[in-house]
């Protein structure tokens, strides 16, 4: 019996992973996440437009011979977190280097080859 | 009231003069770079401070965070075509498509003679299309095959098409010495009628006129759409084309 108590002790300890501070971590999340993941992202709601930017950037990191990982954030609070207006907008290194705009895969190579 | 106010550089207008990148005080710039402007520290940048932005001479600047409703004060402002998040984003695009549709341009005059006429009509044209916020592309086709034609819906050579739309409205022809050596058989190719003259070889002033108003829509254009057959005159010259293509001179002597 003294077994199963355990387990259950142990289950209850590891499965909370916020240790009753649960609002502070997730926002703190919700900060961190525009430094993680890819260090290019399309932010937008997933419509064609986005799409088409998208398409762009991984062929202008492809022909610069970059990382060709992109994060779609299609997440509207998080969108806003980054203060876009409008999208679809991009991110390098976790920084807005356009919005509001389909760029053309020669565009985006520009950009890539101003910022990095 | 969003935590984030950095500015966005649009790069395809910064001319480089490393302006913002000099001025701001609050080392928001990667000075290393200059004097391209690359954002270091967005988070180092004064919420509504406008400092970059006013002094940027091509207006390159703009912001994310919260719209003040600020515009860049200098430079022409680039049309922009948002995504709206709603869902609907038929924006109707100002585009021009020319197309050249020919038979050849090694050896027919006409086609050579319209070529170089819409060429130089197109190097005037372009620029002022393109002020007027239209994009220009423009197409050279050679109809090689018959089937080639077929596709195109080619009616007679040479065509010039604006946004699918043939300027003649009619097809004239008349025999055609050129294509007609070409092929080894009796070809009829297109003669322009302007201000009442036929023209094998169109002026200029009659393609600068009928481009513009097809693009400005001062002429209404018959539909297009109606049943395509390849014209018998135009069969007649890719069988003719084909039989002779065993010719020493490749089918091209004239």
């Amino acid at each position: 019996m003294s077994l199963f108590g355990k387990k259950n002790k142990n289950e209850k300890t590891t499965s909370c992973c916020c240790g009753g501070n649960c609002d502070a971590e997730s926002m703190a999340k919700a900060e961190s996440s525009k430094t993680e993941g890819a260090s290019v992202k399309v932010l937008g709601s997933g419509c064609a437009k986005c799409n088409q930017l998208e398409a762009a950037a991984k062929a202008a990191l492809q022909q610069l011979g970059m990382d060709t990982t992109i994060d779609h954030v299609t997440d509207f609070s998080q969108i806003a977190a980054y203060g876009i207006m409008t999208t679809p907008a991009l991110v390098i290194d976790g920084k807005v280097v356009s919005y509001g705009k389909v760029l053309k895969t020669e565009e985006v190579i520009k950009i890539l080859q101003k910022v990095r | 009231m969003a935590k984030t106010w950095y500015p966005v550089i649009n790069y395809l207008t910064c001319v480089d003069c490393g302006t913002c990148v000099v001025k701001c005080p609050h080392e928001v710039y990667d000075t290393e770079k200059a004097p391209s402007p690359v954002v270091k520290n967005p988070e180092s940048c004064i919420d509504h401070c406008h400092d970059c932005g006013n002094r940027c001479p091509v207006g390159a600047i703009t912001y994310v965070g919260d719209d003040t409703g600020w515009t860049p004060p200098n430079g022409e402002q680039t049309a922009e075509e948002p995504c709206c998040s709603c869902g609907c984003e038929a924006t109707p695009e100002k585009k021009v498509i020319i197309e050249y549709l020919y038979l050849d341009l090694q050896t027919c005059d006409r086609c050579i003679g319209t070529d170089n006429v819409l060429d130089e009509v197109m190097l005037t044209l372009t620029p002022a299309l393109e002020l007027a916020g239209y994009e220009v592309e423009y197409k050279k086709i050679e109809m090689e095959t018959a089937e080639l034609a077929e596709q195109y819906r080619f009616l007679s050579s040479p065509t010039i098409r604006v946004n699918g739309q043939d300027i003649c409205k009619s097809v004239a022809e008349n025999s055609c010495g050129c294509c007609s050596d070409i092929s080894g058989t009796e070809v009829d190719c297109r003669v322009f009628e302007y201000n009442g003259d036929s023209y094998e070889v169109p002026p200029k002033e009659m393609l600068a006129e009928a481009i513009l108003n097809a693009v400005f829509g001062q002429v209404e254009i018959g539909c297009s759409c109606s049943k395509y057959e390849l014209p018998e005159n135009l069969k007649t010259f890719y069988v003719g084309k084909k039989s002779k293509s065993g010719c020493s001179c490749g089918g091209s002597c004239c």
